[in-house]
């Protein structure tokens, strides 16, 4: 039996459940709410780690008094002096640079997914999928290869900053920073599904033409959920990177832009907890994250050793390295086949008691004194950030 | 000036891209989803030729890998492995590729299909089906030790997968040029692909049928065709190319990344779905264009720039067929194959008015 360290084990799976709930949630938005076949994810989520590994970087060495350009050019040996000297001693900075870097790249994820929008205006269903698709593998390549991007060598990759070293525990602050934006961005999903702004994505998904034909702009409708969504990803690429349990030190074009992963994972879940269903969506993060994601990564070469394989001849260390993926494939096949709706499927959207609406009609009628204007019900969350 | 081995690099890379995307225009044609395993097909293709010629150096021919030359005038082949080698890898990549391909049709998507799952269920349903592929090849790979076998019969020159290191040489003798084999094989290949497929359509009675199946299936039920039939064929088309476009991408080498033991595919994905866009993907013969066209915009335009400028832009060639799918998308969205037929459509009434 091998040992199982429990603290890591818990700490790993916490972190990894709460990356994958903000991924798939932002892809929840854009596909099952608003039904944007968003097969591009990975590229929203390498922003975030992007983000982290240059932009952070650069400052910190800026702010240290290096020159920001050896954070690539002489990528390990500058951050090994920041990580070691700056980082641990200096809390407002780092503070600052988090700050700056997350708000980075939830704009830097919004303008890509504003770009990506672009197709998704004109073109339908799996045209628009094969487009993101290819757009995704596209910019992977490019910065597979893109020194000033991602560094020298592209397995390697980008040294990662410690932004989190002054609270002295990296691994377990960067969890707690995690958990608390999975936890706001539960709650400001539940919010907007029951906005009139999530009810407005899930007519434009449902019925097209019937939501134009009601003067409905559809276009804006794809632009924002795309441009939330996106940014919402960049945000989870962040918590990713930040994390030496997850990112480890460094983070490679290779690895951020992993199909797989970042895409396809995100997918898988979102199937299995059930399409535009914020609580299936997190149910199915939180279970497969306990059940598969975190004891399969982190102990695939423990399991493969304690099933013999190499009795069967398979090369353990390969055994363990294809596991995870011949996990995935037949879990999401047999929800597919059993339950193609999902542990929780979308839930009826919740109106408001009667009571309440003759309340808001009666007000609005003494402020305007005409017939009620559309989305007068609009929760302030809704209104400055999904509109 | 363009080397002339960029453009022969153009024309094999083109014979393998034009091929998988008729297998994805295939795919699509009958599910009417884009078939995201299908790269992973060609890669079962790769695979099964690799080991299946190593075993059979190994148990069955007694001299080795051979070696042959031929002399057609100022023409001269050498050969690094003897033909029957050769055509023993490309009957199992074949056959590896039909078998996947008809196990895909067979067990995943008809099943869901009929089961009235959308174009978003059926494409899981394809990532899914890449992952058991791609995790089995994985496993199974190290199991049968097929990189072992291929390093032992082939010797040290491979590693990976890649036998690119024993593609025949063509001495061109008048141009004082020596090519590789792969590079003519994959060209011709591809175009004998074409010419046998344009055959089937349209000179036998099945191409009649397929073609009625292709353009309306349900008149087509009505009349009598079994359209099922038709389908499976079109998998059987779509796999087998899927696994002799595997079988060349063994010879690529530096054309393309050499085969590797993990994800050989991933980098073709992008110019294989290219290829079916740009060319229309209701189109049979229009993929087979597109692929060439995919193929030509990758390795010469690319090469061109890269002499204009003098910035390496080769490297990121996928950046272009990506601009290409974008392009055809937002301006051509039936692809060029449809433009083409609306030209001759727009033509018809001035000239039977004419």
């Amino acid at each position: 039996m091998p040992s199982v360290d429990i603290t890591f084990l818990v700490e790993f799976i916490v972190a990894y459940v709460a990356v994958y709930y903000v991924l798939t949630s932002s892809l929840n938005l854009k596909a099952g709410v608003t039904g944007i076949p968003d097969f591009g994810q990975a590229m929203f989520f390498a922003v975030g780690g992007i983000v982290v590994g240059n932009l952070a970087a650069r400052i910190a060495a800026a702010l240290a008094g290096m020159d920001p350009s050896l954070v690539i050019a002489e990528n390990t040996t500058t951050l090994e002096v920041l990580n070691s000297e700056f980082f641990p001693n200096r809390p407002l900075e780092s503070i600052a640079i988090l700050v700056v870097a997350i708000a980075s790249a939830l704009a830097l994820g919004g303008l890509l997914g504003l770009l990506a929008s672009y197709p998704a205006l004109r073109l339908r269903g799996d045209y628009l999928a094969i487009m993101l698709l290819v757009t995704a593998e596209a910019l992977r390549i490019y910065t597979t290869y893109s020194v000033w991007l991602m560094g020298s060598t592209p397995t390697v990759g980008l040294t990662l900053p410690s932004l989190l070293a002054w609270t002295g525990d990296p691994g377990l602050a960067s969890i707690l920073l995690t958990l608390a934006i999975a936890v706001a961005v539960y709650i400001y999903m539940e919010r907007l599904y029951n906005s009139p702004a999530g009810r407005l994505m899930r007519a434009v998904r449902d019925d097209e033409d019937a939501s134009k034909a009601l003067g409905k702009d559809v276009a804006k409708v794809r632009r924002n959920a795309m441009v939330v969504g996106s940014a919402l990803a960049a945000l989870a690429g962040v918590l990713y990177s930040i994390n030496p349990l997850l990112a480890g030190s460094s983070v490679a074009a290779v690895s951020i832009f992993d199909r797989m992963l970042w895409t396809f994972w995100p997918w898988a879940l979102m199937i299995l907890g059930g399409m535009s269903s914020n609580r299936g969506v997190a149910i199915a993060s939180v279970v497969t994250g306990a059940a598969i994601l975190g004891p399969i990564r982190l102990y695939k070469a423990e399991l493969a050793r304690l099933l013999r394989v190499d009795a069967l001849g398979f090369d353990t260390d390969k055994f363990a390295a294809g596991l995870e993926f011949i996990l995935i494939g037949p879990l999401i096949l047999a929800i597919l086949f059993l339950r193609p709706q999902g542990i929780i499927p979308e839930p009826p959207s919740r109106t408001l008691p009667e009571k309440d609406i003759e309340e808001i009609k009666a007000r609005t009628a003494g402020q305007t004194g005409s017939e009620t204007p559309q989305g007068e019900e609009e929760p302030p969350a809704s209104d400055t950030e999904a509109r | 000036m363009v080397d002339v081995k960029v453009v022969f690099d153009m024309l094999a890379y083109s014979g393998v891209i034009a091929l998988l995307s008729l297998g994805i225009t295939l795919a699509y044609i009958t599910t009417r989803v884009f078939n995201f395993a299908h790269p992973r097909i060609a890669n079962v293709g790769a695979y099964a030729a690799a080991a299946s010629m190593a075993l059979y150096v190994d148990l069955v021919r007694d001299e080795g890998i051979g070696r042959f030359k031929v002399s057609l005038g100022p023409l001269e082949v050498t050969g690094l492995v003897a033909p029957d080698v050769l055509a023993v890898g490309i009957v199992f990549a074949v056959i590896a590729g039909i078998i996947t391909a008809l196990a895909e049709y067979y067990l995943v998507l008809r099943p869901l299909i009929e089961r009235g799952a959308d174009f978003l269920k059926l494409m899981i349903a394809t990532l899914a089906f890449d992952f058991f592929v791609i995790a089995t090849l994985f496993i199974l790979g190290t199991h049968i030790s097929v990189k072992e076998l291929v390093s032992g019969v082939f010797g040290r020159e491979t590693t990976s997968l890649s036998l690119h290191a024993f593609d025949a040489r063509i001495d061109l003798a008048v141009l004082g040029y020596k090519l590789r084999g792969i590079m003519l094989f994959s060209f011709l290949g591809s175009l004998a692909i074409a010419l046998m497929l344009y055959i089937l359509l349209f000179k036998t009675k099945l191409g009649v049928k397929m073609r009625a199946s292709i353009e309306n299936p349900s008149l087509a039920e009505v009349l009598g065709i079994n359209v099922q039939q038709v389908y499976t064929i079109a998998w059987i088309i779509s796999g087998a190319t899927a696994g002799f476009a595997g079988f060349l991408i063994l010879f690529m080498g530096d054309i393309v990344k050499p085969v590797t033991a993990s994800s050989p595919a991933d980098e073709i994905i992008v110019s294989a779905f290219a290829g079916s866009i740009v060319g229309g993907v209701n189109s049979v013969f229009g993929s087979i264009g597109g692929g060439f066209i995919i193929g030509a915009v990758e390795i010469l335009i690319s090469s061109v720039i890269t002499d204009v400028t003098g910035i390496d832009v080769t490297r990121y060639n996928k950046m272009l067929s990506m601009l290409a799918v974008a392009l055809t998308l937002l301006f051509a969205p039936q692809g060029l194959a449809a433009l083409y037929s609306e030209k001759i459509q727009a033509r018809l009434p001035r000239l039977r008015g004419g």
